[in-house]
């Protein structure tokens, strides 16, 4: 098992280290570019355009992490695909246990890599309101609620998403994605298009950013609390099934590979 | 065969160099920023978490200076296997249950034993959804609680009870556990400054404290042979599991507003679950000792 999973770090070793330095970069990069180029690059352009974007609200920095959390939703695919192979799949299969270890340290190193993703985000957003503290005397509120929703949410979209990969390979895997998410894409234009909608678009998103907004604040309804608790609950569920699908599925898959 | 000497000389390296990390810092930072600066504000928020990493750093020093590898780690996560998993879920319930018992001792104390209105104060749904929700954000946030576990129940206890046996190191760990939270105690962590015999009960409260604690999380380290799931019941208890206790009380005083005579009261289940937890590791070592006589 710890050859396994070394191995697995290995192999995605790239993308844990994009995981870890993708959220402090892309908030440094966001900062230094949304400067004031015209007013030549300086530090204070670039401390302007720090307050700037500490003051811009939360959407901003939501939009900023949201973005972060993506490669999370792409690693696993990339780490499955690492191993597609008939002869190692035939080896691996050949030890003891081999099936139940194979799948087990796919799904640990794919959790793996997402708390590492969600560890980097949290302490890039703790660090960029305690800076913000010290250097405008505005207390910023973290984000940290919002963050473990959003790794709750991946953590579901992960179990469904794996099993389709073990059993039909990554290629075909995604090629099944794309019909679901066109059915899936198909009903919601025709639900817009006929469906009962608001008559005031701004209604639905004054909805999604006030949730967010309570979210961060502490502030949800009772039932609202409620769903935000048992979300969690589901996706760990659902992580924990999904492994044992896998191993199931996982000769199957085998049998699709090119080589 | 353990080399007593060699063993005694890592204790006090690694007791040394998690002191030394954490007690430097935040003596420095009470006395430039003030305590309730750089520990309740979010200026030093990060400050603050890192400051529960010394133990976790000392760890890992002490196995470097000391050449002695990363043996016995406890960094498995041993979740799947021998029905572990019990512990894990022991770790997300076990911090509820007390706080819930905590708030049914309060209102028995202090209160009118008035649980109608305390139900009909707050909902099932609210009180559903809290329960849900302290356990899901104390499973992602046992990260921070990893720094304090990694070092104390990974390492400290498991070498004192190779020296020591397993009463006193409960008793020796609770009490050196206790002593590292001493520059926040003396500045009114968890108890305030307005008390009698401030600070020195204080120490004694949270050594008191840190010993029942300890146990509990040393009794899940030792059944589930990884540390995940003392991290996580640690994080359980910092993110809000004492909060439960709101929810049974009407008339007694809510858990923020504790005074230390409170405590004493608030504390009796957190004591009881450690006192169970002793009780099942001395008949657990008992059973060990039996197996080597034979």
């Amino acid at each position: 098992m710890k050859g396994l999973l070394y191995k697995n770090i290995i192999q995605s070793k790239l993308f844990l280290i994009i995981s870890i330095f993708l959220p402090p970069v892309m908030l440094a990069l966001l900062i230094v570019f949304s400067s004031d180029f015209e007013k030549g690059f300086s530090m204070t352009t670039i401390k302007e355009s720090f307050y700037e974007f500490s003051n811009s609200g939360l959407i901003v920095r939501f939009s900023l992490y949201s973005i972060c959390f993506f490669i999370s939703v792409i690693v696993p695919n990339a780490m499955i695909s690492a191993d597609e192979n008939k002869k190692w799949s035939h080896f691996i299969t050949s030890t003891p246990d081999g099936i139940k270890k194979q799948v087990y340290s796919k799904y640990l190193i794919i959790f793996i890599s997402l708390c590492v993703n969600f560890l980097s985000i949290t302490l890039t957003d703790m660090a960029h309101c305690s800076i913000t503290s010290i250097a405008i005397e505005t207390e910023i509120p973290a984000l940290t609620g919002i963050f473990t929703f959003i790794f709750y949410v991946i953590l579901l979209y992960l179990a469904i998403d794996i099993p389709f990969s073990v059993r039909f390979g990554v290629k075909k895997g995604a090629q099944v994605k794309c019909i679901m998410l066109a059915v899936l894409l198909f009903a919601t234009v025709v639900y817009l298009l006929f469906g009962p909608l608001p008559k005031n678009s701004d209604i639905i998103l004054d909805a999604v950013y006030g949730t967010i907004e309570k979210l961060i604040n502490n502030q949800l309804s009772d039932k609202m609390m409620l769903v935000m608790g048992i979300i969690p609950v589901i996706s760990a569920i659902a992580y924990v099934t999904s492994y044992f699908i896998s191993r199931k599925l996982f000769m199957k898959g085998v049998e699709e590979y090119d080589k | 065969m353990i080399n007593k000497k060699t063993e005694w000389k890592r204790i006090a390296t690694f007791i040394i160099v998690s002191f030394g990390l954490t007690w430097i810092p935040e003596i420095i930072l009470n006395k430039t920023a003030g305590f309730d600066v750089w520990f309740s504000s979010q200026k030093y928020q990060i400050i603050a978490i890192l400051l529960m990493f010394p133990p976790a750093i000392a760890n890992l020093i002490t196995r470097a200076v000391t050449k002695e590898g990363m043996k016995n780690s406890y960094l498995h996560l041993n979740i799947l296997t021998n029905n572990n998993i019990k512990y894990y879920i022991a770790a997300f319930l076990l911090p509820i249950l007390s706080g819930a018992l905590s708030g049914i001792c309060m209102e028995l104390f202090f209160g009118k034993l008035d649980f109608k209105t305390a139900f009909e104060n707050n909902s099932l749904i609210l009180m559903s959804g809290m329960i849900l929700n302290i356990m899901s954000i104390s499973a992602v946030m046992a990260w921070i609680t990893f720094g304090e576990e990694f070092g104390w129940r990974a390492y400290l206890y498991p070498k004192l009870e190779k020296l020591i046996g397993t009463p006193w190191t409960c008793l020796v760990g609770g009490i050196i556990w206790g002593i590292w939270h001493m520059p926040l105690t003396v500045e009114g962590h968890n108890f305030g400054r307005d008390y009698w015999g401030f600070p020195w009960l204080g120490i004694v409260c949270m050594t008191i404290t840190c010993i029942a604690d300890g146990v509990v999380l040393m009794w899940l380290t030792k059944k589930s042979g990884s540390i995940f799931p003392a991290a996580i019941f640690h994080a359980c208890g910092n993110n809000g599991g004492s909060g439960i206790s709101n929810f049974f009380m009407a008339s007694a005083d809510k858990w923020e507003r504790l005074e230390i005579y409170h405590w004493l009261v608030f504390t009796i289940p957190e004591i009881l679950l450690g006192a169970i937890c002793f009780i099942l590791l001395i008949i657990d070592s008992k059973k060990i000792d039996h197996v080597h006589i034979k």
